[in-house]
């Protein structure tokens, strides 16, 4: 008689639980964090996990261009349009300026997970002498929010725009 | 019957001295704007791409000034693209000059100079060496005022079909945005500074 297998949500959950029990820390980032590719041209830098239990993920372009996505816990508990409009709302009051209207993104949904909605803003900001531009994203996934943030010299987001949306759509919670 | 037929003639021919009177229009568009917009960059880029799309051309552009030639139906247009563009609309200042008078004057200027060339290059047939040598400096001179003149004819023509608008971006004050505090703890922590100048590793 064939034993059925578990769906693969219980099998990594299952994975995830055997291997904490051996090296703790080590796993929670792995199986705990969110994945995605990192933008084309940049190089990924470590997973981090930080005293507040928030997870980094971090990467550079050639030219320092920033690029970091962020887990952070849907407390309280509420849903895209909620949470994109409040950090606009906020960084707007604080005299941010938009370089252009507010775009949704979905994300590709690897493996068995659905599609996920997000909305992203673009900055401009001075710095120094120059004009950068600042990207902020915003991808709510249950309990979590993924928060997305991109910074770079006009010319060079210019550059680097197209491979940082395409990685903001390979976001898995 | 009959009467209505010579109102309706009336109103026709109305119509079509009024549309000759627009078509025949001798007004030279200007259009001086001042803005505050985000990104000046952007906003020149933006203008001019848009001001090419009309079937004009920019003279000048850089991140402080764009002076561009528009045909005269796409300065309204314009001014609504400026509205769009602009966080602030510091002074939009319309203007238009009639071109009759330097259009007849170079017309008249450049009419005298043609007969006087031909009366001269009729007189050098019959002139001697020392009279062709005078006669042909002073044909070159007329030559040079007739090209001036024609130039200038062909300026005025540009000048009623292309209005001409000067559009001053400045930036939007630069100041450093100002912390507050939100509510939401995560939101505290997006902020440009920090991100562009804390540890990335």
């Amino acid at each position: 008689m064939r034993m059925r297998r578990a769906p693969a949500p219980a099998r990594r959950a299952l994975a995830c639980a055997q291997a904490i029990a051996f090296v703790p820390m080590l796993l929670i980032v792995s199986c705990g964090g969110p994945r995605m590719t990192a933008p084309e041209g940049f190089a990924p830098l470590e997973k981090r996990l930080f005293d507040n239990r928030a997870y980094v993920l971090r990467a550079m372009s050639p030219e320092g261009m920033r690029f970091q996505v962020r887990a952070v816990k849907n407390d309280p508990r509420q849903d895209l349009g909620f949470w994109a409009e409040a950090l606009r709302a906020h960084l707007a009051k604080e005299g941010y300026r938009t370089s252009s209207e507010p775009q949704g993104f979905r994300t590709a949904g690897p493996g068995n997970r659905a599609p996920l909605e997000g909305r992203f803003f673009e900055w401009t900001m001075p710095y120094g002498t120059e004009s950068w531009s600042y990207l902020t994203a915003v991808l709510v996934a249950g309990k979590r929010i993924l928060v997305a943030e991109a910074a770079g010299e006009r010319a060079i987001y210019a550059k680097h725009r197209a491979a940082v949306l395409a990685s903001l759509q390979s976001l898995a919670p | 019957m009959r009467n209505r037929t010579a109102l309706l003639a009336a109103v026709s021919l109305l119509a079509a001295l009024a549309g000759a009177a627009a078509q025949e229009s001798f007004l030279h568009h200007t259009l001086t704007a001042s803005l505050v917009v985000a990104d000046p960059e952007a906003a020149a880029e933006r203008i001019a791409a848009w001001v090419e799309q009309q079937g004009g051309y920019f003279v000048i552009r850089s991140d402080s000034l764009v002076v561009a030639r528009v045909p005269n139906a796409a300065l309204k247009p314009l001014r609504e693209l400026l509205g769009q563009l602009a966080d602030r609309v510091v002074d939009v200042s319309p203007g238009a000059t009639d071109l009759r008078e330097q259009m007849l004057a170079a017309q008249a200027a450049l009419s005298s100079r043609e007969e006087v060339l031909a009366r001269n290059l009729a007189y050098l047939d019959r002139a001697d060496v020392s009279g062709t040598l005078a006669i042909e400096g002073e044909v070159a001179t007329l030559m040079k005022e007739i090209e001036g003149l024609k130039g200038r004819m062909r300026k005025l023509e540009t000048d009623r079909t292309f209005a001409r608008a000067e559009i001053k971006l400045g930036f939007l004050e630069q100041s450093v945005p100002e912390r507050l505090p939100s509510s939401f703890a995560w939101i505290n922590g997006v902020d440009f500074y920090a991100f562009v100048k804390g540890a990335f590793r």
